[in-house]
Order: C-alpha cells, then structure tokens, then sequence
C-alpha cells in the first residue's frame, strides 16, 4: 500500500558491511525518508564506524544530518568485532570521501530534535548496539510516544554467535538492549534466528553486480569481503544480518514474526547478552508475561534477495566520484 | 553381549522418573547397582520413601536404595508439587518396602560401587545433580571411575521451569555446572530430546486402560498431568526420565551432538540455564565432553516403555 506519505526514519548502526547494505536498501525505499544518521561503536571503534557511515552517506546520496554517537556502552568497557569487518570497519571496495561535516549534536541530541520536530511517528532501524537508543529512551522519556517503532538487529533467542549464549550487538551493550526492550515502544527483533537463515550466495553476489551501477559493483564487493571469514567459519553463505531490520519492518510478508517476551540477561557468567524469549511452553505453569517483542524467526531467503536486489537497482544512473 | 551392563540410578522420583527407574529394574539387559535419592521433584523424605517402594514394587527389593542431599548446594529448594504432587506420585500409593536402610549415603556408595566396577559403571541421573556434585567434590577420581554420565536436565533450547531453564539444572545449577565442568563423559537428554518423547492421548489410553497393579499406578500417577494437560496453555506428557535408560538399552534409538555445556550460576533471568557451543560461531575453550542429544525414536522408545513396564504384575 503506497499511501505516498513517506515514513521518517533514523539509521542507527556501526557500519560494518551488513550496515552499510542495510543502509543501501533504506535508502533506496521510495516508502522511507531518512531524517538522521547516528554512529555507534561496536563493529570497529566509533571514530571508524562513523567515517564509515560518512562515506556510505556520499556514495548512496543519503543527505540527512549524521552525528556521532558514544564511545561507551551504557555500562561495560567498550569491545569491537575486531578484524571481522577489517581494520577500517569496512574493507574492500574503495569509497567516496564525506561530503559534508559532521552534524554538531551528538547523536541522542540529533535523534531528539528529529524526533520533536515530525508530526509522524519516526521509526529507527538500530543495527549495532542499542546504546544511542537506550540514551535516547532514558534521557527523553517524552519524546517516546513519538516513536512509531524500533527495528533492531540483534540478539538470538535460540542461541549466540560472539558467545555461545550472546548476538554481538547486544554483547556489546546489555544494559542497553535490555532498556530497548522493556521501554514499552514497539519492539521489531532480527536476531541470529533470522539472520543467519538470510544467507545471500556466492551466486547471488555476481546477480548483484551484474546490475551493473557503481552501488551494485560496491555492494557486490561488500560481500565478497564479508564471505572471506564466513567461508572459513563454515558459512555456505553471507549471513547478512542488518538488511533484516529493514526488510522485515518493509516487508513484513517475506518473514516469520512471533510475539513474544524478551528480556536480557545483564549478569551471568556465561550468559551476559543472552536475549532470553519465552516462546515455549512453561511447563511448571509459571507466568507467562505480556509479549514486549515482535521477534523475527524465519524468513523466506529467495524473496529476501529479491528484495534487496530490487533495492540496489534502485541505484541505476548514479554515480558519485571515488 | 556377554554381562550385563552394571547402572546406577540417581532419581527424585517423581512421576516420569518411576517409570525410568522401573524400566531399568525390569531391563534384563541392565544391572541395577544401586540406586540414590536426591530432593527436586518432591522433598526428598518422599524421593528417598519412592525410590525404596519403586524397587519394592518391581519386586526388586535386593537392590540397595541410599539417602541423599536434602537441599541443593547453594540455593533454596524448589519443588514442582504441581506435576508430580506433594509426595512425587501424584495420587499413587505404593506398597511400603520392608527392606532394612541401607548406612551409606549416597555419594558414598557411589564412589564405591563405581570402584568395584572398574570403569564399567554408567551413572544415570534423574533429578538435581546435587548427590553427584558432593560425590565429585569428595572422590576427585570418580569422574575417571565412570564409563559415562548419562543425564537427564538442561535444553540447548528454551526451558521448562523458566523461559530457558530446565527444572533439574534449574534445581540445583551449581551441582550441574560441577559436574557438566568435571565429567569425563557426559550424555545430556535435555529438552531438545525429552520434549520429543511426549505420549500422545491415545497412546496413554493404551497404556492406562486395564487392571493390574502398573496399570493403576500408571493411571494414579499421573492424575497431577493429566489436570495439567486440560490447562488451555497446553501440556503433554513426557518421558523425560525414560530417555536415559532407554539409552543404555539402545543407543540407537537417539541422536546427538558433542558441546562443551556450562550451567548458568549467576545469571538474574538465566540461572539453571544450560549454555551449549552446538550453534554458535564461537564455542568454548575446554573440548567438548559432552553428547547433546536432539532425536530420538519417539515409536520405539514409547514400545520399549511399555515392554518393560509389562513385566510389573
């Protein structure tokens, strides 16, 4: 349904090449209209990861204010994916520099002021650590009515991946996802549940470059470098997390959500950042509590790539100098 | 195959455990050495009594029956009165046994009868792994004195007692972790299997219908389950405890994966739960010791149930 109203909406992520072809496919949504960019550290640190999302901003035209956001999660020491997404966060293809400076707010000030000034509710695709969000939520309890959804990449309610118990992202700042989700906002969850089944091929990497327009050489490129360690995991193909968050929010149809009550577990010895969801039976009858998330546990991987190689045409005719 | 293949039994029967701990009494293939009774489903003043009456009542009254751990390590005792009731055999009442109380306690006899066993020893464990904790804390060696470890607690997946905790781990997660740290090798029959081995309700009929007296404790002991069942959250009834000895019956009838498994001690919404390396990227330093099991023959464990059980007159 194409309402031509479009839905404001704030990208929140640690670019990372998930991010940035999550970021591809916001961009090129004729149904989304990007208001703000925000930096997190997590896959590198955040002076990276906001370079990184510089770039990203002046190769897919996203004109939105970006601001930087914390250097620290809400409560534990900072940790970053380390080599996972190279040294620069985003290694492989070459990109265009910035082409305009840095917002002067930080990245909860940035949200704020887009967040007061739309008259619809604005919806955040959160695809690193949530600490920008959880800031955000503690810091701006009024403004929370103003936010129609928070789409998130993170967390597993089956199992972990940077532990055996805990998603990265939500590793990075417990505290913070655990605040996301007890914030009684609308809750949109891709976790490893989904993400890992949103496997893009080596095959599907050469349909999107034969697309043939710079984004689609560069996304391409993207997953080639993404493959490498995913290849010597194991991995039959890119599990491309991030894109999910936005996928899943635009195409609901494509994916298999279920309703359910997550918290996250913020002590533990081996289960700090586990996402703990109650979608079983409890057997001893307990409480069953009020679902808090619409958690994301399958999706249909043929229409998944679809999507995003409709997305990465949208790019066709643009070129920017590199 | 030349001997038997010599068990012990660690239980808190319990409504499924009964059923475990009569198969095993009643499997001519397994040697029952002796079996210890630990609180967890009911007290254990009422684990201790049922184990001590299950032998009884499968005309078994040789096989010695030890006392155990009253509460768990660490924590507070909890009980799960809503499944198997106050006294752990919902409505059933069984025949008192006259057999003279054995003065060993369980960790105690454990150790020595896994000594004279010279490593051919399985243990299986029904209930909280608190008597098998002490017994590791006590006899160093013992891991190394047992053929295997085969338990049932703990889930890869989910939980039954909280969103990602099993009952028994959750029970006493301390013991667990001791024992999933320090075993040598350890068979898990957590959730991921046990909630595969559900009877449906006309396989329950088939078992609870006629005279006898296994039938009518079948049907008495389940009186608190089949309440349970008519709750719109839904409940089955499953064979949790019976995976294990069908196991040592008939390894054939399961299919598993080695992890390392660590119990969760500290957690605030993750006590008890048990974290397993089987799905993700990274796995745990130590080398995985043990087999989480994930399939089993739903069909064949359920006949093998109901042969043995048969033999009860």
């Amino acid at each position: 349904m194409d309402t031509g109203k479009k839905i404001p909406v704030i990208l929140d992520g640690d670019p990372g090449h998930d991010d940035a072809i999550a970021w591809t496919v916001a961009k090129a949504s004729n149904r989304l209209d990007i208001r703000a960019v925000t930096t997190v550290g997590g896959n590198q640190t955040v002076e990276k990861t906001t370079y990184n999302a510089r770039r990203i901003c002046a190769l897919l035209g996203i004109d939105a204010p970006i601001a930087k956001g914390n250097a620290f999660p809400l409560m534990s020491k900072p940790m970053t994916a380390g080599n996972f997404h190279g040294t620069s966060g985003l290694d492989g293809p070459k990109l265009p520099e910035p082409d305009r400076p840095l917002s002067g707010y930080t990245a909860v000030e940035l949200m704020a002021k887009v967040l007061r000034e739309s008259e619809d509710p604005v919806t955040i695709f959160s695809t690193g650590a949530q600490t920008n969000v959880a800031a955000l939520l503690l810091t701006h309890p009024e403004l929370k009515e103003k936010i129609g959804c928070i789409s998130i990449m993170g967390g597993g309610i089956q199992y972990g991946n940077w532990t055996p118990a805990a998603e990265f992202n939500i590793l990075v700042d417990p505290e913070a996802a655990q605040t996301v989700f007890q914030s009684g906002v609308p809750v949109q969850m891709c976790g490893l549940d989904v993400t890992e089944k949103a496997l893009v091929m080596p095959e599907d990497f050469e349909t999107i470059r034969n697309i043939g327009n710079q984004v689609s050489r560069i996304v391409a490129e993207w997953l080639d470098f993404f493959m490498i360690i995913h290849k010597e995991m194991g991995y039959e193909g890119a599990p491309l997390h991030d894109p999910n968050a936005i996928l899943s929010y635009l195409y609901p149809e494509i994916y298999d959500i279920r309703e359910m009550h997550v918290e996250v577990e913020t002590a533990g010895l081996y289960t700090r950042g586990c996402t703990v969801g109650n979608y079983g039976k409890i057997a001893n009858l307990g409480v069953l509590e009020q679902p808090n998330v619409r958690v994301v546990m399958n999706v249909n991987r043929g229409k998944f790539v679809e999507k995003l190689v409709e997305a990465v045409k949208k790019y066709d005719g643009r070129e920017v100098k590199i | 195959m030349s001997g038997r293949i010599p068990v012990w039994i660690d239980t808190d029967p319990g409504v499924d455990d009964s059923f475990a701990v009569l198969c095993a009494l009643k499997d001519d293939q397994l040697d029952v050495r002796g079996i210890s009774a630990v609180m967890g489903n009911a007290e254990q003043k009422y684990t201790y009594k049922n184990a001590r009456n299950l032998a009884h009542f499968a005309n078994r009254d040789e096989v010695p029956v030890y006392a155990g751990s009253e509460v768990p390590l660490f924590k507070k005792l909890r009980t799960a009165p809503l499944i198997h009731g106050e006294t752990g055999i919902s409505d059933a009442v069984l025949e008192e046994s006259s057999a003279p109380h054995a003065t060993l306690l369980a960790w105690d006899a454990l150790y020595k009868e896994a000594k004279a066993q010279n490593g051919a020893l399985r243990l299986v464990t029904l209930g909280p792994l608190t008597n098998i904790a002490k017994a590791f804390m006590k006899y160093p060696e013992l891991p190394d004195l047992l053929e295997g470890i085969y338990i049932m607690g703990g889930a890869a997946e989910g939980g039954n007692i909280t969103p990602c905790a099993e009952f028994n781990v959750y029970v006493d997660p301390h013991a667990a972790e001791t024992v999933f740290r320090t075993g040598k090798k350890v068979y898990m029959f957590g959730l991921d299997v046990t909630q595969k081995a559900y009877l449906t309700d006309a396989e329950y009929h088939g078992i609870a219908k006629g005279e006898g007296r296994m039938t009518e404790f079948f049907r008495k002991s389940t009186a608190h389950i089949l309440r349970l069942k008519e709750n719109p959250q839904g409940f089955e009834l499953y064979l949790h405890d019976v995976c294990p000895v069908a196991y040592l019956h008939e390894p054939s009838l399961f299919y598993g994966e080695m992890a390392k498994v660590h119990a969760e001690t500290e957690g605030t919404i993750t006590s008890g739960k048990t974290v397993t390396d089987l799905w993700s990227d990274k796995s745990f330093a130590e080398e995985a010791n043990t087999k989480v099991m994930l399939e089993v023959n739903r069909e064949a464990l359920i006949r093998y149930m109901t042969d043995m059980l048969k033999k009860i007159q």
